[in-house]
């Protein structure tokens, strides 16, 4: 609990800053909302932004989920196989290059105003992280350890289960929380894009009419939502690194 | 292939003397070449290497850096295969051999699974295979007694030390009771102290066991110390250049590093090295 205040001291700081400035340089509230107008906001319309979350938050987990089932499979599959390697490989690297978001308009035309255009773009965004870690964790296994599980006439199975994949595990938690941050940028630009649903359809509601406070409040549900995810995510990391010792994890390039 | 068969080579060898025959050795190899796949041509890394090691003896393999004796062990061990020459251990293929679990590895780096105990280390050989085909003759907590971390049993690699780490790794190796241990480099990475000390507890598990024991290190002193025969490697492409029986009796102790016949052996195959 401790721990969690002494966290949360410099965003109050930064808080009582913002407050204060709104008061002092008299900033009107339709350029920046005090902190106190965005609590009142989130608070009085809680019922409005309870109910675009709903969707936001569904193809945000959509997408983080099958995204993350999906570049685990695919590694996995890519350490197996020199074939699928090679026929991935070059769209691993185009993948890296092509900004992901701007897609979005393209799949707005493909598949509408509903949920599947945001579900798709989040996982566009959020599979590729996750599958160049998980392809570096699943290969940077010792040499003489593999060769220890030969000598032992372990199978290739037994190898990739009990080495393999634990291995890779220190290397997929960091993925796993960028990828599911990624996919809530995912989701909300896809929002913007076209959508009649979703918090980032409100922050363009509030964004038209001028109702900045709308905008903020909006803001703040999706930034909550993300913390809780990745504080998730964190427990997990925390308990492997215990168990594992604290590695030279790399983070891989990532890209939006 | 049924596992509870050993299969006997169809053809006697060519030399019939019974000091020959591949099925009486510990391990036996003739005229064993190895070469690696370089970029242009095949580059030879063991040229016609004859080496046989008889039940129960302690064989050193000596030689510098990267001329092929951690090489020799994984041709032995089966993790690589040979281009030209026969292999036999425990009187089966290398391959077999394996599945007959007639010997432990113990690598230079600890190898110990990080996400696993110093128990759960030992146990993994155990655990690759069905509970029922093979009964382990010792249980894992008792070969870390055996090599002296009672009480360590629920600790990870990082909570041990290197030397720690590294009796696990005999503790592991040793988990089916394999007659042979084949040992790489085990002690390098590991300060002189420690080193001492895992002299002393190998030849009392030697001793107790009655192991045969295949060990490649640098350190002359060390091979003279541990074995009953050294063998001398020469660089790329290794061969072996040199025999040599070391005459101690056992129980050996650390004070034979002052004998002079211990010392004069010493600087003996040393000088064979330099030649090289």
């Amino acid at each position: 609990m401790l721990a969690i205040l002494k966290r949360a001291m410099p965003i109050a700081l930064f808080c009582a800053v913002w407050e204060a400035a709104c008061i002092l340089l008299k900033i009107p509230n339709y350029i920046v909302p005090a902190p106190h107008r965005v609590l009142e906001k989130v608070v009085e319309s809680w019922s409005l932004l309870y109910a675009h979350s709903l969707t936001s938050v569904a193809e945000i987990m959509l997408g983080f989920v099958l995204a993350s089932v999906g570049a685990l499979v695919c590694a996995i599959a890519m350490v197996h196989s020199r074939r699928v390697e090679a026929v991935l490989e070059p769209f691993l690297v185009v993948s890296q290059v092509i900004p992901k978001v701007a897609l979005a308009p393209l799949f707005i035309i493909w598949f509408g105003h509903g949920m599947l255009p945001k579900i798709i773009i989040a996982m566009l965004i959020a599979f590729f992280p996750v599958l160049v870690n998980a392809v570096v964790g699943l290969r940077s296994v010792d040499a003489e350890i593999i060769e220890l599980m030969e000598s032992i006439a372990a199978s290739k199975r037994q190898t990739f289960w009990r080495v393999r994949l634990p291995n890779s595990l220190p290397y997929i938690f960091p993925a796993l929380k960028v990828a599911a941050l990624l996919s809530i940028v995912g989701a909300m630009v896809g929002e913007f894009v076209g959508s009649d649903k979703g918090l980032g359809y409100l922050m363009i509601i509030g964004d038209v009419n001028l109702d900045t406070d709308l905008l903020f409040a909006a803001l703040v549900v999706v930034t909550a939502f993300g913390m809780i995810v990745y504080a998730v995510i964190e427990t997990f990391e925390r308990s492997i690194e215990n168990r594992y010792g604290k590695g030279d994890v790399q983070q891989h390039l990532v890209t939006v | 292939m049924a596992k509870n068969v050993r299969l006997v080579p169809l053809e006697a060898p060519s030399d019939a003397s019974p000091k020959a025959d591949p099925l009486t050795a510990a391990i036996s190899l003739a005229g064993v070449d190895l070469a690696f796949h370089g970029d242009a041509s095949p580059v030879k890394v063991l040229s016609s290497i004859d080496l046989r090691v008889e039940k129960k003896e302690f064989v050193s393999v000596v030689g510098r850096s990267g001329c092929g004796k951690s090489t020799l062990l994984r041709v032995i061990a089966g993790l690589l295969a040979p281009s030209k020459g026969d292999i036999a251990v425990m009187g089966t293929s290398a391959l077999e051999a394996r599945l007959y679990r007639s010997f432990g590895i113990v690598f230079q780096s600890n190898v110990m699974l990080p996400w696993l105990t110093a128990l759960q280390n030992v146990r993994l050989p155990l655990d690759v295979v069905s509970p029922s085909s093979i009964p382990p003759r010792h249980s894992p907590a008792a070969l870390l007694e055996m090599v002296g971390l009672k009480g360590q049993e629920s600790k990870y690699p990082r909570q041990l030390s290197g030397g720690m780490r590294q009796r696990v790794a005999i503790a592991r190796a040793l988990s089916f009771d394999p007659p042979i241990l084949l040992m790489d480099e085990p002690f390098a990475a590991v300060d002189a102290l420690i080193r001492q000390k895992l002299h002393l507890l190998l030849m009392d598990i030697c001793a107790r066991t009655a192991k045969t024991v295949v060990f490649i290190t640098h350190d002359v002193y060390e091979a003279v110390l541990l074995s009953d025969r050294v063998l001398v490697m020469s660089d790329r492409p290794g061969t072996i250049v040199a025999d040599v029986k070391i005459p101690f009796a056992r129980p050996r102790q650390p004070s034979l590093r002052s004998d002079p016949v211990y010392i004069s052996l010493c600087s003996q195959i040393l000088d064979r090295l330099m030649q090289e």
